[in-house]
């Protein structure tokens, strides 16, 4: 799985624009340059305990900027998934228990429900939870609050097929 | 002109506002949006992070749908419209991959030859409906106000309609509309998306583009997204600066005289500038 991803970054020649273009760069432990280039030299091992594609915003800057057309956000993605089957976790626990919950919600109704998808993100978190109900409030105003999901027809079945979605070979 | 209407869960929950006055433009600008029947969420940015292959499987199933009604689909939400249209360009890439995932969809009954194209609600309106036809149908216009157009990423990237750092559909609208537009150089900069729940150190961004909005005199902040309504919405109270965000096709469709409890509640706070 690994190697696949080394595939996608070979022809990297270290300019440096993703690290300068992203905008959680601060706030990561690698830039993104040097986990390319520790990919490519095989310390997969630091990558993938890094912060760093746990932080990824999916902003696309660093891939329209490439001057070699990587997929860069595409990286970062499977290398969150490469994680998850070695079961390494992130540093910031929340990241995962939010993308969670939103999984598990759509695996219920084949749509996202925000108020127990937000519940889900955040009760093993109460401080931020507190914290959040605190901005919500002022929020809520100009807001409408749904009190029921709205569900696809056949929800069961949805799940089922997503559940194969590991069994494709792509 | 008809198309496929996409909502996206957002805009059908607590983005309701964005959905009305999205209704009501269409409306008077005859546009004619049939909704997606038992359409399903696109995936967002999740999925492709966790599993990548339920993701294309999601959007797919959302893609063969519309595809029974040979239009066109449209969103107004930009998450929606670049998960859609990257599964679109990642079928077209990879044959094999189009055929194993279609064998799989067969179980549901569906099955997707890849005609579909998705696009934004601003970019129909800029392109297909044209300036033209709007200013007919314009009954006021917002003088003396100036707005900062934000766009936020994923409407011009990867896939966008316009150039990826520098659209202006959006300025083109509000400038139509008679508003005053402030040269943002923040409207492709990054709301922070879902990571604002988790990450604290997202928070910067959205301080980044309010600081910059309140420097450059911005009365109100535009926006066409409602993840990023939210997000620079919902944290002003932390940041500590006030600025009103609304949705473009509230404005629009203040402008088209359409009377203000149909365009939702975010509409208040502009009203308020409103001499």
């Amino acid at each position: 799985m690994v190697e696949k991803i080394i595939d996608k970054v070979k022809i990297c020649i270290q300019c440096g624009t993703c690290s300068s273009s992203c905008p959680l760069n601060f706030a990561m432990d690698i830039p993104v340059r040097k986990l390319i280039a520790l990919l490519k030299a095989g310390y997969s091992k630091q990558v993938l305990n890094s912060r760093t594609f746990w932080l990824c915003l999916s902003c696309y800057f660093c891939k329209v900027r490439c001057p070699k057309k990587i997929d860069l956000p595409e990286v970062m993605y499977n290398l969150h998934e490469v994680c998850l089957k070695q079961n390494i976790l992130p540093e910031n626990k929340i990241t995962l228990q939010v993308y969670r919950a939103f999984i598990k919600v759509v695996n219920l109704f084949g749509r996202n429900f925000e108020p127990l998808m937000f519940f889900l993100s955040l009760y093993k978190s109460p401080k931020k939870l507190l914290k959040f109900l605190n901005l919500g409030i002022f929020f809520l105003k100009t807001k409408n609050i749904p009190l029921l999901p709205s569900k696809i027809k056949d929800s069961r079945s949805l799940k089922n097929l997503l559940k194969e979605a590991d069994l494709i070979e792509i | 002109m008809k198309y496929t209407y996409y909502p996206g869960c957002s805009v059908k929950s607590t983005e309701i506002g964005y959905e009305n006055s999205l209704k009501a433009c269409s409306e008077v600008l005859e546009i004619e949006l049939n909704e997606l029947d038992d359409w399903n969420c696109c995936g967002a940015t999740i999925f492709p992070k966790l599993n990548r292959k339920a993701y294309l499987l999601l959007s797919v199933r959302n893609l063969a749908l519309a595809e029974n009604y040979g239009k066109d689909i449209v969103t107004v939400c930009n998450g929606c419209l670049t998960a859609l249209s990257k599964t679109n360009f990642y079928l077209q890439q990879n044959r094999d991959a189009f055929e194993k995932i279609n064998r799989v969809l067969e179980k549901l009954g569906l099955n997707y030859q890849g005609k579909i194209k998705v696009r934004h609600f601003l970019e129909i309106l800029i392109k297909d409906i044209g300036q033209k036809k709007i200013e007919e149908k314009i009954k006021k216009r917002i003088r003396g106000v100036r707005v900062a157009p934000y766009y936020g990423c994923q409407y011009s990237r990867p896939f966008g309609p316009e150039h990826p750092e520098n659209p202006h559909y959006l300025e083109n609208l509000l400038i139509l509309l008679g508003a005053e537009v402030v040269d943002a150089s923040f409207k492709t900069n990054c709301c922070g998306g879902i990571l604002t729940i988790a990450e604290d150190n997202s928070h910067k961004l959205i301080k980044s583009i309010l600081e910059d909005a309140k420097r450059l005199k911005a009365d109100f902040i535009v926006t066409i997204c409602p993840l990023c309504e939210i997000n620079l919405q919902l944290f002003q109270k932390k940041i500590g600066i006030f600025i009103p965000v609304v949705y473009f096709t509230q404005i629009l469709g203040y402008c088209l005289g359409i009377e203000i409890s149909k365009l939702g509640k975010e509409i208040y706070s502009f009203k308020g500038l409103l001499k």
